[in-house]
């Protein structure tokens, strides 16, 4: 290679390396440089939220106040990563935590029932979590959608090069039948892949 | 390209169309078969008609084996005038010659110089000036030259009373004198001479931005003969003679100097082998030792690269992406084979490695497939690469989950992704590995320095690199390209002893 090759290809790794946008890391970069924390030092919480659950047993109000709090995620927090914390993931990473349980009495039908106060603190690390969570199902459901276009893009190359090595040997007496059946094939195709998608 | 009649029509009385082989300014030629079973070439004249039919039907009953045949000359229902030909199924000349960037093995242009040659002299002969020889016009098929397209040419004797007020020729391979309306047999003999200059060097002597400028250096402009061979000196300086008087008195003339030149210098040049074989040596006589000699190399064959067409590019292009995704299948399981990842996870960490190798190689063939034979654009190439890697890169990032509504969070991880590829893709010459006459079907060199373009471009961005899970599969999906790349790439072994004389010559 050239030295001026050499030359531009440094230069543009220069510039690309000090884009703004990669300064700009978000919660997901490095922490800048400063004092360390120490691990003493806990940690700064995102989400601090109260929910209260209703039940005929502690059971069932402990898990309403679980639905509530996922579902208040999905809705003001996590909506749009296309995926959120279900009640199992907060318990698991230890995001909630419940008070006591206490009766109150409501009006018939509902009669007495018991009372749970949940309390979800959801950490900066744990929020960093739940992001790459989110991630991750976004790649699996991508690649299935990635596989999917790659069948396509399969059958396509397939029909395309068979199409063309088959009118290249018949010389052209066959190239209406050829077509017919590279379409026919194209379009079951499709259909196919519109059905698994 | 889209002809005018589509295969299975029978625009002419007798003929079925198949397909359209070929498009100009004159008109359109289509492959067909007769009634009978005759494969035949349609031409399907437009334009200026008259000119074009007064040549061809002074040629229809031309016969010469390295001339392409005209059979018959029709008229179909819509007043459509068709000439009817001899279909031959080898590339033009000028395909050929792109392939060569340095000029034909010197034994091919001189063998089919002179079957050009020939075919001129037997038109001469006639009384017939072909006026636009160009490569375009000469055919190979099964080793033989064919020269048709006899749309411009016109009977000698006419040619100075009848001057023509529109030009005639292809500017590049267009004598002196047609400026002064001079259409005598000597611009055949330069056009020749052009062609067999083209086929030793590999480009034309005269060329230019514009028309008018080639005309000019043909009219004052002695040819650069500094890259041909000393033995060609002397015919080409004569053929390209400015004035016309000064060329060879006939093709034929041409011809024996170009045969005389070659047998003398032919010593230096490496020779096909023969076709006749020699004579058996007389068996040792019984009981006597027998020297044990190692068996001689085969000599090396000149021969043109085999021809390739647009269509068997695409064919090409279809088989090799195929295979790509089953060369990436298999190295992708077995990664993760060796990576041993939790059964959850075992498909996505497949997929990580699997889809961005395929993008990468797809990305990389699929320009490449039209590069390989052309030469002098490296940087182009190079920053079209870097746009198709930055293209990949947005797709990996999009493949790894990344999201455009967070752009503020997945930014920089995207920005990364787009960086990588785009300067992996910049940093090497990619293209190179797909050419189908790189020198060794498989190198392990592009991987290691894939690897190693992989690993510079780590450490540059390692910063923002880190927030990327595993980046070094991104090395890894780097080196599975350059492998997987050559794999499936058709490779041909270029003839070495021609190589290195060319090699030694342009240094």
């Amino acid at each position: 290679m050239r030295i001026t090759n050499w030359l531009c290809l440094a230069v543009l790794c220069l510039v690309v390396g000090n884009l703004p946008p990669l300064a700009a890391g978000h919660d997901h970069r490095r922490p800048a440089a400063g004092p360390k924390k120490t691990p003493v030092q806990e940690e700064k919480t995102l989400i601090h939220e109260e929910f209260t659950g209703y039940g005929k047993s502690e059971f069932a109000a402990r898990k309403d106040a679980l639905n509530n709090a996922c579902t208040w995620l999905k809705q003001y927090k996590y909506g749009e990563l296309n995926w959120s914390p279900d009640a199992d993931y907060l318990l698991e990473h230890k995001m909630v935590q419940f008070y006591e349980w206490e009766d109150k009495k409501f009006d018939e039908p509902m009669g007495v029932m018991k009372v749970v106060k949940m309390q979800l603190a959801i950490t900066d690390s744990q929020d960093r979590d739940i992001h790459k969570q989110a991630q991750h199902q976004r790649m699996k459901e991508r690649h299935k959608q990635a596989f999917l276009v790659l069948l396509g893009a399969m059958g396509l190359l397939s029909v395309v090069g068979g199409y063309l090595r088959l009118e290249e040997a018949t010389k052209g007496y066959y190239t209406r039948l050829l077509r017919i059946a590279a379409i026919s094939i194209l379009v079951v195709l499709v259909a196919g892949l519109c059905v698994a998608g | 390209m889209k002809f005018t009649y589509s295969s299975g029509q029978r625009p002419l009385d007798g003929f079925t169309l198949k397909r359209g082989i070929g498009r100009g300014g004159f008109g359109e030629v289509y492959f067909a078969v007769s009634d009978g079973g005759k494969e035949v070439a349609l031409k399907l004249v437009r334009g200026d008609t008259q000119i074009e039919l007064r040549g061809v039907a002074q040629c229809l009953n031309l016969k010469h084996p390295n001339l392409v045949n005209l059979y018959d000359l029709r008229t179909d229902h819509h007043g459509d005038r068709w000439v009817v030909m001899e279909y031959i199924a080898g590339e033009p000349l000028n395909v050929i010659l792109n392939r060569h960037p340095n000029g034909l093995p010197r034994e091919l242009a001189r063998e089919w110089f002179l079957g050009l040659a020939r075919a001129v002299a037997y038109l001469h002969d006639h009384g017939i000036v072909h006026r636009d020889l160009k490569p375009a016009n000469i055919f190979l098929e099964n080793g033989m030259v064919k020269v048709g397209d006899y749309g411009l040419s016109k009977a000698i004797g006419s040619s100075q009373r009848t001057a023509q007020t529109h030009s005639v020729g292809t500017v590049h391979y267009m004598a002196p004198e047609i400026s002064t309306g001079n259409y005598g047999k000597q611009i055949d003999t330069y056009a020749a001479g052009i062609i067999l200059y083209e086929m030793l060097t590999g480009r034309v002597p005269f060329d230019g931005e514009s028309s008018g400028e080639i005309l000019m250096k043909h009219l004052t402009t002695p040819p650069d003969l500094s890259q041909i061979p000393t033995e060609y000196l002397p015919v080409l300086s004569k053929a390209l003679a400015k004035n016309p008087s000064q060329r060879y008195a006939s093709m034929t003339e041409m011809a024996r100097a170009v045969e005389a030149i070659e047998a003398g210098g032919a010593a230096s040049v490496p020779r096909a082998p023969s076709r006749v074989p020699a004579a058996a040596p007389p068996p040792p006589p019984r009981g006597a030792a027998v020297p044990v000699r190692p068996p001689r190399p085969p000599e090396p064959v000149l021969v043109a690269l085999p021809a390739v067409s647009r269509r068997a590019q695409v064919m090409e292009l279809c088989g090799s992406m195929l295979l790509v995704v089953l060369f990436t299948a298999l190295g992708s399981i077995l990664w993760t084979a060796i990576r041993q990842p939790k059964a959850d996870d075992l498909l996505v960490e497949m997929g990580r490695v699997f889809f961005p190798t395929v993008a990468a190689c797809w990305a990389i063939l699929v320009p490449s497939k039209f590069w390989t034979e052309r030469r002098g654009d490296s940087w182009l190439r190079r920053f079209a690469l870097l746009a198709i890697g930055g293209l990949v890169g947005v797709a990996c990032w999009w493949m790894d989950g990344g999201s455009f509504a967070f752009l503020s969070i997945q930014g920089a991880a995207g920005m990364s992704y787009f960086s990588f590829y785009a300067l992996a893709f910049f940093a090497m010459r990619w293209w190179r590995l797909t050419a189908r006459r790189r020198a060794h079907r498989f190198s392990f060199a592009p991987i290691l320095g894939a690897g190693f373009w992989g690993l510079v471009l780590m450490l540059l961005l390692i910063r923002p690199l880190s927030i990327i899970p595993n980046p070094g599969l991104l090395i890894l999906v780097l080196a599975m390209t350059a492998a997987i790349v050559q794999l499936v790439s058709p490779w041909e072994q270029p003839p070495a002893p021609i190589a290195k004389r060319l090699r030694l010559r342009y240094a």
